[in-house]
């Protein structure tokens, strides 16, 4: 009696399977960077909305582990990454339908937990021996842009500047959000994430320090179809309400800057 | 055996054993396969593997000669001594095998963390684990130290009661029949307890990843570096891949051949 029952458990989880793996033409599958997180799932959502009969499947990673993914086959439809240099990895392979178009820009973010535990007040106070900083790891996109800040930061200070603040380091996370949450549970004294990832949750325990704009870089966030999507001209029209003013406020809720601002 | 039997099992052992085999073993000879092609050599000569084959074997060392130390009495207790509480810390032991290795991480990190629970049980003590080469240890002992505690556990309850008696009636005392007598009878078993908790430390990664962090040279363990090297060089991840692959087989081939070994001395 008790085996019957059993089987009959494991055949329905089987059936589940199965249905799960059961895809439509209808389905979009979007590969998106971490910071677009909520964003994303906002977006993909209203979308889903006003498009009943889709399918929208998000996969987050950072840019580069999902560069890595679509150039050894994994299928998808579009790649929303956090910066230019990703995108391009896959237009070298050949991968692209169509030109990236931006569609979001970003800032790069001192951040301290709610209390200051170390009392920094700016990004020369980063070289105080003990402090512990939490970074991307290198090759991540907010990594980059992280180390271009810190460059530039040390050419207005003595020429330790540099090694003394990379000597703070005490992890390099794979993704931004994990930097976030060392911040928000007070492992990490300091760290750099993207301004949209202080979404309201954290608001609260977290301290944003101001760091000086001429360090900042450009950050450009670019999307594309992907030369396997199919059908295109759903990965067309998700890109199109991505630009629309209803994609573009979205975007602005959760911190990005709209591509109307970059351009003026 | 009868006819119906014979066609029963050779059509079963025709469709299982392909399938199970297919399954198991393409990914991991397409690991092997992309290591050889890209040329295993000079993937492994690379800095960042060295550094983080150097800290694997540091640490799941160290781990593996504490989970002996501290969980070889403490399953000899476990299976010979009744005391209170005793079936509730049977199962908490084996808590960490079931545990995702996540979860594990933040629960450490919600116990030794700089916020956790001793910080605000030892006041004016600022616990500095995080981020260390302790950290790691601290999570491959709780991960792969059930492993062991459970090997030893069972063997110890076999007792070699005339064994144990006849040199207890001969003078031994009881830290003397344990060193004489219970633990070289188990050494073979024990021995292959602690390979597998042993490989099971050097393939931690989820709960190293939350409560150690991960830096080059310092908790960057060969999983860990995996994961790193997705995102730069994929050479060095998948030649890495490799590395803990050829070291997993080998340890399971270690273990068996110490768990069938005949228990004598």
């Amino acid at each position: 009696m008790q085996s019957r029952s059993f089987l009959l458990l494991l055949l329905t989880v089987a059936l589940s399977l199965f249905t799960a793996c059961g895809q439509t033409d209808d389905t979009l599958i979007i590969f998106s960077a971490t910071s677009l997180t909520d964003a994303q799932e906002e977006m993909a959502s209203v979308f889903a909305a006003e498009h009943p009969d889709i399918n929208i499947q998000l996969n987050f990673a950072s840019s580069s582990t999902l560069a890595t993914q679509i150039i050894e086959g994994a299928k998808a439809d579009l790649f929303a990454s956090a910066n230019i240099l990703q995108m391009e990895r896959i237009a070298e392979a050949g991968l692209l339908h169509e030109e990236a178009e931006t569609f979001a820009s970003n800032r790069v973010v001192l951040i301290v937990p709610s209390t200051n535990p170390k009392n920094i007040q700016g990004l020369a106070d980063l070289t105080a021996p003990g402090l512990r900083i939490i970074l991307a790891l290198p090759g991540t996109p907010i990594r980059a842009y992280t180390d271009h800040l810190l460059s530039s930061a040390a050419a207005d200070q003595d020429g330790e500047y540099l090694n003394s603040v990379l000597a703070n380091v005490r992890s390099e996370e794979a993704t931004v959000r994990l930097v976030l949450s060392k911040v928000v549970l007070g492992e990490a004294d300091a760290a750099f994430v993207y301004l949209s990832d202080i979404t309201a949750e954290v608001r609260d325990e977290i301290a944003i320090i101001a760091t000086p704009v001429e360090y900042q870089s450009e950050i450009v966030y670019p999307v594309a179809i992907l030369d396997e999507a199919s059908p295109k001209e759903l990965a067309a029209s998700y890109i199109e309400f991505m630009l629309s003013p209803v994609g573009q406020s979205i975007l602005a809720k959760w911190g990005f800057v709209l591509v109307s601002r970059i351009e003026n | 055996m009868r006819p119906w039997q014979f066609y029963f099992q050779r059509s079963l052992l025709l469709v299982t054993v392909p399938l199970v085999a297919l399954f198991l073993i393409l990914p991991l000879l397409s690991l092997v396969e992309r290591t050889l092609r890209i040329g295993a050599g000079h993937a492994l000569s690379g800095n960042l593997l060295r550094e983080a084959i150097w800290v694997s074997l540091s640490t799941t060392t160290l781990s593996a000669l504490f989970i002996l130390i501290i969980g070889t009495p403490f399953a000899y207790v476990l299976a010979r001594k009744e005391f209170p509480l005793r079936g509730l810390i049977n199962i908490l032991v084996d808590i960490p095998i079931v545990l995702p290795p996540a979860a594990a991480g933040i629960a450490l990190l919600l116990a030794f963390g700089r916020n956790g629970l001793l910080s605000q049980w030892l006041p004016g003590i600022q616990l500095e684990i995080t981020f260390t080469r302790t950290a790691v240890i601290f999570a491959q002992l709780f991960v792969a130290a059930p492993l062991y505690i459970r090997v030893a556990h069972l063997r110890f309850q076999q007792r070699q009661v005339e064994l144990e008696e006849a040199a207890q009636v001969d003078g031994a005392s009881p830290w003397r029949v344990f060193w004489s007598v219970t633990f070289p009878l188990a050494a073979p078993t024990l021995a292959g307890g602690i390979v597998l908790s042993w490989a099971r430390a050097a393939g931690e990664f989820g709960a190293t990843l939350v409560f150690a962090g991960n830096l080059r040279a310092t908790t960057q363990t060969l999983p860990l570096l995996i994961e790193r090297a997705l995102a730069t060089d994929i050479d060095a991840a998948i030649a890495s891949a490799a590395f803990l692959l050829i070291l997993a087989f080998f340890a399971l081939l270690l273990a068996r051949w110490l768990l069938r070994l005949p228990d004598k001395m």
